[in-house]
This record gives structure tokens, C-alpha cells and sequence, in this order.
């Protein structure tokens, strides 16, 4: 049996594949342990599980679209959180002596410290920014981005070491080949298809509210700034408020807005994945984690992408049938509500959708990851 | 950034107008959207065009102007910060550049 220490980041969405992986792991006799920030990941693992903290670094370019958001991500987060987390993650490799280090692609710090130790390690993608490359047509932004990763594997006593987003070993993506565009991806690369698992906390939700006479559909920008989020939620509210006889509507947002009708229901949160096999359509911000649960359930998606890999997401989406795209911050009411019905009209997008859940369940989820991680610390 | 037309050249101000419309056919926006953009207004954070949008804007420049603008070279050659920065005058420039005769090319944008 091994031993596997996970390296995260403390944003939303990255800790909700791993920990399903790391489940599948532990029913297998093998061992986990963490390193990243214990007051996100202890409500995910529960008391027993091994973490090292690194503490916490807020990053703050959430509200930050286009290359602004690239940059803030790289120059406000990526690289200060690597520098940050650095000596923890030592640390960690010390103390825990694993076989493998499982780190997820912009936790770099996992990454160094598992080639400065000879030791194997595996890259988990848990967003598709760097799969989509989004950057091969801007040989600028490429070169300034590949001049940072140089620069912290210098720091890390690496010069001249290989990408430290790419694992040379094993890169495990939490989408299918077919979302992509079932583009080719080389051996040790694999794409499992998204590994879901109920979040944390038991959410309440009243499911006596539901009328199944009426289509259901769920409004969700993700975590996002509060005042960017209610400005997309305002519209969308306008956007379903004409359709009480046919929909009921589920809207997660942060605050309250004057008159909702009684066909939309605002709720701070929402148990989310054992809502969508209730749903008939999405509309959302193309984070890959609502993208993945939606098309597992093959529902249908209106995307809206605000930043970083959602505008991938949602040409994805758009490229395979599955859904309308919409801008984030201009759609108004009017073309909200015209791409809300097309999806509940149009039996095409939920075929579409239903395509994509197929290629997931094929990929093989989170046991399919951990027999890649199984193998890799086999080898 | 430096690419602003100078004030009353009434061939800028044409170009500057033309470019405004090309912008309101990528975005589906509406006159009052228009009218509001001005040479120093930025893309990406005054406007938030997307990336597919502003791969619809070279592609509708090249349609309107000829193949001699393009617009998407112009922008794969420019970094994080000027990609960022990057004006509604900028643009105009570029179009207005690959347009005229060589010989009358002084620091209208081409030199960046």
C-alpha cells in the first residue's frame, strides 16, 4: 500500500475532486495526507484526516475578467501562494515521506518540492485553463507566464527544471476527451471525467416547494464578487419573472431582491448535486465544476462566463450542442429568458447534454484517477 | 498609450466612427452602448469584450478593410499589460496604418 500527499489551493472548486479521489484511495488500503489550508479542507476530510497547513493566502482578483484576471491570477495568486507555501510543503514531504505527491496544477509548490526530492508526482487539472491553452496564439503572454514558472523553480533550486504544470509522470484532468474536442492527449495523460461528491455540510433544502408540473431551472454564478454576482442575478430574475405558469426557477444568491415572484426561489445555498437530477436547464457562469455536474445529470447549460477557464468551458458547452452562450456582463433580460426557453423547447440541447454524460461516465470518475495514482506509485 | 487621433482630423474621426459600429455588429449592443466609447476606451475593461468577440472584430475588420488589416497579428504580438491597455484608438490606428501608403507611416502605432 502507498502513501500520497494531495497539495492544494484553497479555492472553491479545487478541493471537491481530490477529496473524491482520496476516497477512493483510502477504500483501497492506501494512505493520504494533505497539505494546504486546514480551515478549507478540514469541513471536506473530516477530523481524522492528516493535513499540514500551510495557512491561508485570500486571493483577490475574484471579481477580475479577460487578461486582467490572468495576470491577477498569476501575479496575485499563483506565484506569491507557491513562495508561500513552499517551506510547508517541504516540511510535509519530510515528515509524511510519501511515494507520490498528487499536486494540483497551480499549487506549484507541490510540484517542486517532488523533483527537489526525486519523488514521483502527479498533476491534478481541476480547471481547464491550462488544457485549453488559451495562450497559443499570444507568444507574449505564453513567454511572460513561462518566465514566472522559470523563475520559481530557480528559487526552488530547480534551474532549468521541466514545467512545473505538467507533471512528466502522470496528469490527471477532471473532464472527458470528448468535452475537448476529443483532441489527442499524450499517455500519461488521463482524463477521468469529473469526480463528484456531495459537498460537506448538509444543506437544507425545501423540496416540498418543487411542483412538478412546472420545468425547473438553477441560477448560479459560482463564488464570485457579491456585487458582480447580484448584477447577473438581477437580470436573470427579470428574465424568468414572466415565466411563472410553465417555470419554477432556483436562483443561489448571496442577498435578497425586491419582489421575487413566487416561482423563483432565492436561496443563499443550495445542496447542489443532489439538485440537478431535478433540473431541466443551468444558467450559470461556465465554472467547470456546475459545467460538470449539469452535463453528468445531462442537463442542458445557458453560459455566461465571467473569467479565467469559463470562457473554455462554455465554447465547449456551445461546440458541442449542449447549451446557449451568452455574455456575462451585457445579456439582458430579454435574450436570458429567449435562451432559458430554447433549452426547454429544443430537445437537441438536452441530447446534446446527455452526449457529454455518457463520455463522463465512460471516463471513469474518481476510481479511474485513483488506479492511475495506484499504478504511478506501483511503478 | 499614445495611439490617440489627433482632435478634428476628419479622417480619424471617420475611422474612429467605423470602428465604434464594427464593435456595436460583434457585441449585438445598442446606440446608447455606442455612444458612450470614445479613441482611449478600453476593450477589455471598459467594454469586456470576450474573446470571441474580439476575434469576430478582426475578422469583420479584415472583411471591411481588405486582408492588409489584421488586426489579430497585430494583437498576437503585444503582452499581458499592453493586451490590458489596449483602446478603441489603438485599433483605429492599426486599421488606418495598414491602410495608407508606406511612406506615410510616422508612429501611428506601427511602431509598437
Amino acid at each position: 500500500m502507498s502513501r500520497f500527499l494531495f497539495v492544494t489551493l484553497p479555492l472553491a472548486g479545487h478541493i471537491n475532486p481530490p477529496a473524491a479521489v482520496a476516497r477512493v484511495l483510502a477504500e483501497h488500503g492506501h494512505e493520504v495526507a494533505w497539505s494546504g489550508s486546514e480551515a478549507r479542507l478540514r469541513p471536506w476530510l473530516g477530523p481524522d484526516a492528516v493535513v499540514y497547513s500551510t495557512g491561508m493566502r485570500l486571493f483577490r482578483g475574484q471579481p477580475d475578467t479577460g487578461f486582467t484576471a490572468v495576470k491577477s491570477l498569476w501575479e496575485g495568486f499563483i506565484v506569491p501562494f507557491t513562495r508561500f507555501t513552499l517551506p510547508s510543503v517541504e516540511k510535509a514531504v519530510r515528515d509524511y515521506q510519501p511515494d507520490v505527491v498528487v499536486t494540483d496544477q497551480h499549487a506549484l509548490a507541490g510540484a517542486l518540492v517532488a523533483q527537489r526530492h526525486g519523488l514521483p508526482w502527479a498533476t491534478f487539472c481541476t480547471s481547464t485553463i491550462e488544457l485549453g491553452e488559451p495562450f497559443r496564439g499570444l507568444p507574449k503572454v505564453d513567454a511572460w507566464i513561462r518566465g514566472h514558472l522559470a523563475g520559481l523553480s530557480a528559487e526552488a533550486g530547480l534551474p532549468g527544471a521541466p514545467d512545473p504544470r505538467f507533471s512528466p509522470y502522470l496528469v490527471i484532468a477532471f473532464t472527458s476527451a470528448f468535452f475537448l474536442g476529443d483532441r489527442s492527449f499524450p499517455d500519461h495523460y488521463a482524463l477521468v471525467g469529473p469526480a463528484l461528491s456531495a459537498r460537506p455540510a448538509a444543506v437544507n433544502f425545501p423540496w416540498d416547494r418543487l411542483d412538478p408540473a412546472r420545468r425547473h431551472v438553477l441560477v448560479t454564478v459560482g463564488t464570485m464578487a457579491d456585487d458582480v454576482a447580484m448584477d447577473f442575478y438581477d437580470r436573470a430574475v427579470q428574465a424568468l419573472r414572466p415565466l411563472g405558469d410553465s417555470v419554477q426557477a432556483i436562483v443561489i444568491a448571496p442577498a435578497a431582491l425586491p419582489d421575487t415572484p413566487e416561482h423563483i426561489l432565492l436561496l443563499p445555498r443550495v445542496p447542489q448535486l443532489e439538485l440537478m437530477p431535478h433540473l431541466d436547464a443551468v444558467v450559470c457562469h461556465a465554472g467547470l465544476n456546475t459545467v460538470s455536474e449539469a452535463l453528468s445529470c445531462g442537463v442542458p447549460l445557458v453560459v455566461a462566463p465571467h473569467t479565467r477557464d469559463q470562457p473554455i468551458n462554455g465554447a465547449e458547452v456551445v461546440r458541442i450542442g449542449a447549451g446557449i452562450r451568452l455574455h456575462f456582463h451585457r445579456a439582458r433580460p430579454d435574450q436570458l429568458r429567449a435562451a432559458v426557453l430554447a433549452l426547454l423547447t429544443d430537445p437537441e440541447y438536452r441530447a446534446a447534454a446527455g452526449r457529454v454524460r455518457d463520455s463522463f461516465a465512460a471516463a471513469g470518475g474518481a476510481p479511474a484517477a485513483a488506479a492511475r495514482l495506484a499504478q504511478l506509485a506501483a511503478a | 498609450m499614445t495611439a490617440e487621433p489627433a482632435h478634428g482630423d476628419p479622417a480619424q474621426e471617420q475611422l474612429l466612427a467605423e470602428m465604434i459600429a464594427l464593435l456595436r455588429k460583434v457585441t449585438g449592443e445598442d446606440p446608447r452602448w455606442a455612444a458612450g466609447i470614445t479613441s482611449s476606451t478600453r476593450l477589455e475593461t471598459d467594454l469586456y469584450l470576450d474573446s470571441l468577440e474580439m476575434a469576430a472584430l478582426c475578422d469583420l475588420a479584415r472583411e471591411t478593410y481588405g486582408d492588409r488589416v489584421d488586426l489579430a497579428a497585430f494583437v498576437s504580438g503585444l503582452d499581458v499589460d499592453q493586451i490590458i491597455e489596449l483602446t478603441v484608438g489603438e485599433l483605429a490606428a492599426q486599421v488606418a496604418a495598414a491602410r495608407l501608403p508606406a511612406a506615410r507611416l510616422g508612429g501611428t502605432g506601427a511602431d509598437r
